[in-house]
């Protein structure tokens, strides 16, 4: 079984953010593999492990997401490739570009996280499994193989949905789908042997422009009436009709 | 020729004995005992056994890794005199421990006699016939003295062994739970070499008695050799008479027999230490030579790590030599089981018995690995050795897992009770850290919980991944000075308030990081912090076995304060004091670092704040481990409460050097504690420890400990029980 997991170098999920020049600034921000990425990393790793396998670990960026790739590598992926891809490239550049590295993989499965934690778009997976016409299930909490055929559990509005979809297929994972392994040294040591192939990527404008990116208002502080009931309503009413005027 | 035949045959008889006593005031050696000089010959037996199996043991270490103890060797011969002969560490118990000393030099006093008799008796002879170098006899007072001190020390270590048998055969504590066969005959064949030793003493009295008064014991005889025997020999002249009506034919055969039995066992005994747990005679004094004589609080670092090819220890050949001998020394008294919170809360961790393991595993394996080495130079043996079943098995067996179980390993607290309590030094939590080195980064296997700390610390420098940046909100608004805001040329002067993760990011610690402020403010103190600049010290990743995200920690942390030119630190947690302290200077990082506690207790001495308001309450105080046994800063903390107007201070039954761990240290901090059925967690137990002495609050220096307290009084449903921080108590008492 041959496995292709799409990662993503994020922003870490705590970093603060700032904006510098109308862009996000990147001066002290830590870099990592997307936690949801990661999970996608594990289960292909797990999937390998009982299945035997190859698991190739794809990211498309420029040159410093290889960082990425080696923790992926030293979880125990096999091989990485990086597509060379405009840091801004939008979900649809970054879907096609990828499209077109994944689909001359010739993998049975390819995994990734459901969201990427910085832009949170959620589009990239299923437009390129559109692309390369391929089956596609979102959100995956459990996921079972057997004989060509993806079982596959996802959590919906209180319920539990459970679809099957024949391989290859495009597959995203949710988080708690396992726990994501802590790479040991001697995984560490071997990811800095493992190949990593540089491929160019396909020149692809964007469909969409950002106009402008602005920090969210700090929340302002909350409003409390005390007093006796009577009273608060009346304040209340006061208080939604002149000031907060949500009421005519 | 003839000489040297009459010289091993010689022997005095009764009568000439009995002669030369009263003449020079002295004791005849051989008397009675033809052909007693043979023990010249016969001592090499035991002698060579001695040396050989001394050969055998060292070999037996050499399978370890080299470590190097040979430094400041005028020290460890201070170190090893010191503790074998003042006895310093094994008298902290007050009845073993004296027994021991008591068995201990009255065994040196009449090893010191029955050598010096050989010299001054025997010796002579053959130096004199030989060399013409003559050796005074021993006679007169200086006679009667030695011997009596030689007496003395026999009774004194009689009364020691006594004490040993009633302890482990009647009286049985927990720690002795481990009774062999080994430690009953050893007792035993001590026990008898002593007392034969009286009985052969008072046979040849009461021999000399008879050939005085010529075949019976007479009132003259008694006279005469009273003033020398009785005073020389008092035991030895008061079990004589038990045999003053016995024929003079049998008492003569009588000492003969017990004489050579007495030679025999007293042989046996030497030749017998390297092959039993007398062996911990030897081994104790190599390990108070070889002892770590560098700050106690550190671990070593694994050297060049970026280049290392293995990590910790994953078989019991990667231990070094001195982790051997430690293995050897250990005598298993079980001091460390006696204080070990692990053990003693039910966990799968026995200090005694993780040494003990180790020992026997490294007493199966390392025959075969010096076999295999052997092998390797002559390759004609190698296959057929090693095929054994046996020595299969033994190779086979995994260090971790199969010898040392994962959950002993992560039961320890490093909270350093063993190693404080062992009182010959071995050193448990070392050992113990390897092994977690190897499971962490080696083998990936660990409790997951410690995944998510180390993902903190490696993105956000701080175990709960809370955003770097935000590392100074807590001093917001506070007015706190910046290190980087600092001249330059002013820096020297300043301490640099190193605020720790808990300080920083904990909303109940903050309190205690602004209390800090309050009282340097207060006392003038020119401070300063790194702000978001800080890194988390990495004590936990270090004691969880993740050396290598430790290093990363340290390197970057090291690297900006000394770009900084920080000098002087004061930090309000005890595991940052550790690192900071003992373990930073392995990386370049040298400072002078002072625990919050010992620098308000010298802010108090010198009059630089006044504590006036009272408390007025029941307090106790819980050593935390880091500050305590690893830092040895017991009194500043006291000195302090002592200081705090209307703290009436009762000590927990454990304290200072026997404090109970919180629960919370070595990277146990963030680990799911285990709970065996009918058992307790460690910090609930420390609680009740406290509470059982009806405190109205509980003082803590640590952060750790003061969440451990926490938790611990509201599972004990007293949500409202106050745990505070020393600062916390100053600053409020601070106030007019």
């Amino acid at each position: 079984m041959k496995i292709a997991v799409l990662a993503k170098q994020t922003f870490d999920t705590e970093a603060k953010i700032t904006l510098k020049d109308g862009k996000v600034s990147e001066d002290g921000i830590n870099l990592i593999l997307n936690p949801y990425d990661e999970v996608a990393v594990e289960e292909a790793l797990q999937i390998k492990e009982k299945q035997g396998g190859e698991v190739i670990v794809v990211t498309a960026g420029p040159e410093k997401t290889q960082d990425t790739l080696r923790q992926a590598l030293a979880m125990g992926a096999d091989k990485g490739v990086v597509v060379s891809a405009d840091a801004d490239a939008d979900e649809y550049a970054r879907a096609g570009i990828l499209a077109k590295a994944v689909g001359g993989l010739g993998a049975d499965l390819i995994l990734c996280g459901h969201v990427a934690a910085d832009d949170g778009s959620s589009q990239v997976p299923t437009r390129m499994a559109e692309i390369l016409n391929l089956p596609h299930v979102n959100v995956v909490r459990k996921l079972e193989l057997n004989g060509g055929v993806a079982t596959c559990t996802r959590e919906t509005d209180g319920g539990t949905e459970i679809i099957e979809v024949k391989l290859p297929a495009v597959i995203t994972c949710q988080v708690g789908m396992n726990e994501p392994r802590y790479p040991s040294m001697k995984g560490i040591m071997q990811a800095k042997k493992k190949p990593v192939d540089k491929v160019a990527g396909e020149a692809l404008a964007n469909k969409t422009t950002v106009e402008s990116l602005f920090i969210p208002p700090p929340k302002a502080a909350g409003k409390k009436i005390e007093g006796e009931a009577a009273d608060v309503a009346a304040q209340l009413v006061n208080w939604l009709k002149n000031e907060a005027r949500v009421v005519g | 020729m003839e000489g040297l035949l009459h010289f091993f045959s010689y022997s005095a008889s009764f009568a000439e004995a009995s002669k030369e006593a009263v003449e020079l005031i002295t004791r005849v050696s051989p008397t009675n005992i033809p052909w007693a000089h043979m023990y010249l010959l016969i001592m090499w037996i035991p002698l060579l056994a001695f040396i050989y199996g001394f050969y055998c043991r060292c070999r037996l270490y050499s399978v370890g890794k080299s470590e190097k103890r040979t430094d400041e060797v005028g020290t460890r011969i201070g170190s090893w005199l010191k503790y074998t002969f003042g006895h310093g560490r094994i008298t902290r118990e007050t009845l073993p421990g004296w027994s021991h000393f008591a068995l201990f030099w009255g065994w040196v006093l009449m090893f010191a006699l029955t050598g010096t008799v050989a010299i001054t008796s025997t010796v002579r002879e053959v130096t004199e016939m030989w060399f013409g170098l003559h050796i005074p006899k021993m006679t007169g007072n200086f006679f009667v003295g030695f011997h009596l001190i030689g007496e003395i020390g026999g009774i004194v270590a009689i009364l020691g062994v006594l004490y040993f048998i009633y302890r482990r055969y009647v009286v049985k504590p927990d720690r002795l739970n481990d009774t062999r066969e080994e430690d009953g005959w050893i007792l035993a064949l001590v026990l008898v070499i002593m007392l034969t030793g009286y009985f052969i003493e008072s046979l040849r009295i009461t021999g000399q008695l008879i050939a005085m008064g010529g075949g019976v014991v007479t009132a003259s005889a008694i006279a005469q050799l009273a003033p020398i025997y009785k005073a020389a020999h008092p035991i030895g002249w008061a079990l004589a008479q038990l045999f003053y009506n016995v024929p003079v034919d049998t008492v003569t055969i009588w000492h003969r027999m017990l004489w050579w039995f007495h030679m025999f066992i007293a042989f046996l005994f030497i030749g017998l230490i390297p092959q039993t747990k007398l062996w911990h005679i030897m081994a104790g004094m190599l390990n108070y030579f070889f002892r770590n004589l560098g700050p106690k609080g550190a671990v070593k670092p694994i050297p060049n790590i970026e280049e290392a090819e293995t990590f910790g220890v994953e078989a019991i050949e990667e231990f070094t030599w001195k982790d051997m001998l430690d293995f050897d020394t250990c005598i298993r008294c079980g001091r460390c089981q006696d204080n070990c919170p692990a053990y003693l809360t039910g966990k799968a961790l026995n200090p005694k018995m993780l040494i003990q393991d180790l020992k026997a595993h490294w007493l199966e394996k390392a025959p075969i690995l010096l076999t295999q080495k052997k092998a390797a130079v002559a390759e004609e043996e190698a296959a057929g050795a090693m095929s054994d079943e046996g020595v299969v098995d033994v190779m086979e067996k995994a260090l971790i897992g199969d010898v040392i179980s994962e959950e002993a390993i992560w039961d320890c607290t490093n909270c350093g009770a063993c190693m404080e309590m062992c009182p010959m030094f071995i050193e448990h939590i070392p050992k113990t850290v390897e092994m977690r080195r190897n499971l962490v980064m080696w083998q990936s296997s660990f409790p997951s919980e410690a995944q998510l700390v180390f993902r903190g610390m490696e993105n956000n420098s701080n175990p709960w991944n809370v955003g770097w940046a935000d590392r100074d909100k807590w001093a917001e608004g506070m007015d706190v000075p910046m290190w980087s805001e600092i001249p330059e040329n002013e820096r020297s002067q300043y301490y640099l308030y190193y605020v720790g993760c808990s300080g920083a990011y904990d909303d109940r610690n903050k309190k205690i990081a602004k209390a800090m402020v309050q009282i340097f403010k207060q006392a003038g103190v020119k401070f300063a912090i790194l702000g978001a600049e800080e890194k988390c010290c990495g004590d936990s990743a270090r004691r969880l076995g993740n050396e290598y995200l430790y290093y990363q920690l340290v390197t970057e942390a090291v690297e900006t304060m000394n770009g900084y030119g920080v000098q002087k630190i004061i930090t309000a947690c005890p595991h940052c004091l550790n690192t900071l302290k003992n373990e930073y200077p392995q990386f370049g990082g040298n400072y002078e670092v002072i625990h919050h506690t010992q620098f308000i207790a010298d802010l108090i001495k010198s009059g630089r704040i006044k504590l006036n308001k009272s408390l007025g309450k029941k307090v106790t105080y819980h050593d935390s481990c880091f500050l305590g046994r690893h830092n040895d800063e017991y009194d500043a903390p006291r000195q302090i409460i002592s200081a705090l107007p209307g703290a009436n201070f009762v000590e927990m039954e454990r304290n200072r050097e026997k404090g109970f761990c919180c629960g919370a240290g070595g990277g146990r901090m963030w680990l799911e504690e285990h709970v065996h059925e009918g058992q307790k967690r460690i910090n609930i137990d420390r609680t009740e420890q406290a509470l059982n002495l009806d405190p109205e609050l509980i003082i803590t220096n640590c952060p750790f400990c003061l969440q451990m307290f926490e938790d611990g009084v509201k599972s004990k449903d007293l949500e409202e029980f106050p745990i505070r921080d020393l600062a916390e108590l100053v600053v409020e008492a601070m106030q007019h």
